[in-house]
């Protein structure tokens, strides 16, 4: 009878430690992994630093344009936001000496733009391409078996991801949103982007790829609410060496006034986007400045 | 009381239902892949022959009737004589459901318990089908693609959609409805590679009651098979970019 | 928009109901510079994706009304603060701030609205690039 007690006292000691040690390894264990091995990141994230101006500086208006120039987007008065272009160091698009000039031409014209090509593909509810799309709105993560899926809440603009290594499709097919292949590297998801018709643009600021363009992506998730994303810009018909597109990625909590952590119920909610768009030419000017 | 036994399993075991369907880990049918319907719905739901640019097609609504109320037939009538100006997918909007599903290209179905995805190639539209419970949010609200909860009943996907805009037609033909439009859709596996897809219509301020559309979706096998894109907005702003 | 704000998981935590951001050209449209202010009564309301309507019956200085057209945001965000269409009847008196259209017309982006019972909605207009607050 004592020896059946004993046991029962050792059984229960040892089912309340087991789940201490149990309760302290979920704590612990991130990242939790999908039915079919992934990491499991799935969720809603957002750039730490918004803006689509400037890549130098993305918090600085449309250009990065100096105090008294153009009018102004942004504060001028604050430092330096950190550049979206890692590499090379000098933190500049390392564009051709012809796609300088273009850049500029388009930047130049942005803010009273007589044609059509002046008017950011954004304004016009266009996707923005795989990279850029990233920079505007949030992008819900997906997760299911072999896929990763990016449904971006800017338009609706989704991007799908196969983890299965299959070919790409054929190289003439171009896509506005390229195709991509993933695969994972421990918690980073390493995405190859072909098929890329680069239509998007790169930013308000004119920077721009062309349908040569191969983006080599890296989403490396640091930790359950922290990404920092690289992506490997190669396009040799319009810059003069590969350049790396960079920032870093929290997860964001939607909900209700005071929304926490724990809170599941936000859902991502239809943003129709050109369904109310004005035709092409209501943000026009003529050439005399005036709105046509 | 063996031979019946006996034949018993042998009618089950024989049922395509029985020996054809996926499944997923949680007993469900499995809807996941790449689907599309293959008729000519998206011109005209009802029975039609065939006109410039435009197949022939046998209607996919029961009893080939759509119940409209007086004023809403003329104004169907009115629609279909205006369609090439005023079907808004001239214009490339969200078409709305059901029609989403047989406008015309592939769509891929993505399947979890809480949750289905399907990803349409048109115009990247996109359609959460919340599977975990929740109710819709209350309404009045007004989406071109509605608000989807489903639920398995037995091996039939049900899902419950509402909040539409009046913005959408069911087709070129101008079948239209109003913002108090109801759909139901049913979605079942008739073996491995066909889907019978059956959707209740009702809009009580539009038609008389409730009226049903039923087609078959078919599976894409072919190697490498992907979606790619319908960016129909952009076909006339693409020549300006890069 | 300033009603709208992230709950960021690094530590700055603020009341957040949805991400607010800009969409399309808004200075081609509306002047930046001719922020004005309305006062009258809803005549309809349109709360459709992307753009939210409200209508509003005002009367100018000789007396003569005339329906003026605000364009807001996408009207989700109201809908996520719970509020509803039927919540703004025609009839409601209402004081509303935006920016007038260029072209002159009766045109408004709005970018606040203000009801009898004192409430202030940050609606949310398609203004220029503006980021979430931290």
């Amino acid at each position: 009878m004592r020896f059946k007690s004993t046991l029962l006292v050792i059984a229960i000691g040892a089912g309340i430690i087991g789940s201490a040690f149990a309760a302290e390894a979920d704590k612990a264990a991130w990242p939790q992994h999908t039915p079919d091995g992934q990491p499991k990141v799935e969720g809603f994230w957002l750039t730490v630093v918004y803006g689509m101006g400037c890549l130098q500086d993305p918090l600085a208006g449309v250009g990065c344009l100096k105090e008294g120039e153009e009018p102004g987007r942004g504060n001028r008065s604050r430092p330096k936001s950190a550049s979206r272009i890692i590499d090379p160091p000098d933190g500049e698009i390392p564009y051709q000496p012809w796609a300088r000039t273009k850049q500029q031409y388009y930047l130049s014209n942005y803010f009273e733009p007589t044609r059509p090509e002046f008017l950011d593909p954004q304004q016009l509810c266009l996707p923005l391409g795989p990279v850029r799309q990233l920079t505007w709105h949030d992008v819900h993560m997906l997760q299911y078996p072999g896929y990763v899926i990016f449904e971006h809440e800017g338009g609706h603009v989704f991007r799908l991801i196969p983890l299965d290594n299959r070919p790409h499709i054929g190289a003439n097919l171009k896509l506005w949103m390229g195709d991509s292949r993933g695969h994972w590297e421990g918690n980073t998801l390493v995405v190859d982007v072909a098929n890329n018709n680069s239509k998007g643009r790169l930013s308000r600021a004119g920077d721009f790829a062309d349908d040569k363009l191969h983006v080599t992506e890296r989403f490396e998730f640091l930790d359950a609410d922290h990404m920092r994303y690289r992506a490997v810009f190669d396009d040799p018909s319009v810059y003069t060496r590969p350049w790396t597109f960079g920032f870093d990625m929290k997860r964001a909590i939607f909900g209700a006034e005071n929304p926490t952590k724990d809170d599941a119920h936000y859902e991502q909610w239809e943003e129709a986007c050109y369904e109310g768009m004005q035709p092409v030419d209501y943000s026009l000017r003529s050439e005399r400045g005036e709105q046509k | 009381m063996k031979k019946i036994l006996y034949s018993s399993i042998l009618i089950v075991a024989a049922s395509p239902l029985f020996a054809q369907i996926p499944r997923t880990a949680d007993g469900k049918p499995d809807l996941s892949g790449i689907w599309q319907a293959l008729n000519t719905a998206n011109v005209d739901i009802q029975d039609h022959a065939a006109q410039k640019g435009a197949p022939a097609g046998q209607s996919v609504v029961e009893g080939n009737e759509i119940p409209y109320q007086p004023w809403a037939l003329a104004k169907k009538k009115d629609n279909y004589a205006n369609r090439a100006t005023l079907d808004p997918e001239n214009k490339c909007y969200l078409p709305g459901v059901p029609r989403v599903t047989y406008i015309g290209l592939p769509f891929q179905i993505f399947q979890r318990p809480d949750l289905v995805t399907v990803l349409y190639e048109h115009a990247h539209a996109n359609r959460y089908i919340y599977t975990n419970g929740t109710p819709h949010p209350k309404g009045p609200i007004e989406w071109w693609m509605g608000d989807s909860r489903g639920r398995w009943d037995g091996d039939t996907l049900v899902v419950d959609n509402v909040h539409f805009n009046d913005q959408t037609w069911f087709d070129h033909a101008g079948n239209f409805h109003s913002e108090n439009l109801h759909v139901v859709e049913r979605y079942s596996l008739l073996d491995r590679d066909h889907i019978d897809y059956r959707v209740t219509i009702e809009d009580p301020k539009v038609f008389t009651r409730p009226w049903n559309i039923d087609m078959v979706l078919y599976r894409h096998v072919e190697k490498n098979f992907q979606l790619l894109e319908y960016e129909c907005y952009g076909f006339d702003l693409e020549q300006y970019y890069p | 928009m300033k009603t709208h704000h992230l709950l960021l998981i690094a530590g700055l935590s603020v009341a957040a109901s949805a991400p607010a951001f800009a969409h399309h050209a808004f200075a081609a449209e509306y002047d930046a510079k001719q922020f004005i202010t309305v006062k009258g009564s809803l005549t309809t309301v349109e709360w459709i994706n992307p753009h939210a309507w409200l209508h509003v019956d005002v009367k100018d200085e000789s007396g003569k009304v005339v329906n003026w057209s605000i364009e807001f945001g996408s009207p989700n965000a109201l809908l996520r603060k719970g509020l509803r269409k039927t919540d703004f009847p025609p009839g409601t008196e209402v004081v509303v701030e935006g920016y007038r259209a260029k072209n002159g017309t009766a045109t408004l982006n709005g970018r606040s609205v203000k009801l009898p019972d004192g409430r202030n909605l940050f609606t949310g207009g398609s203004a220029p690039d503006e980021q979430p607050q931290p």
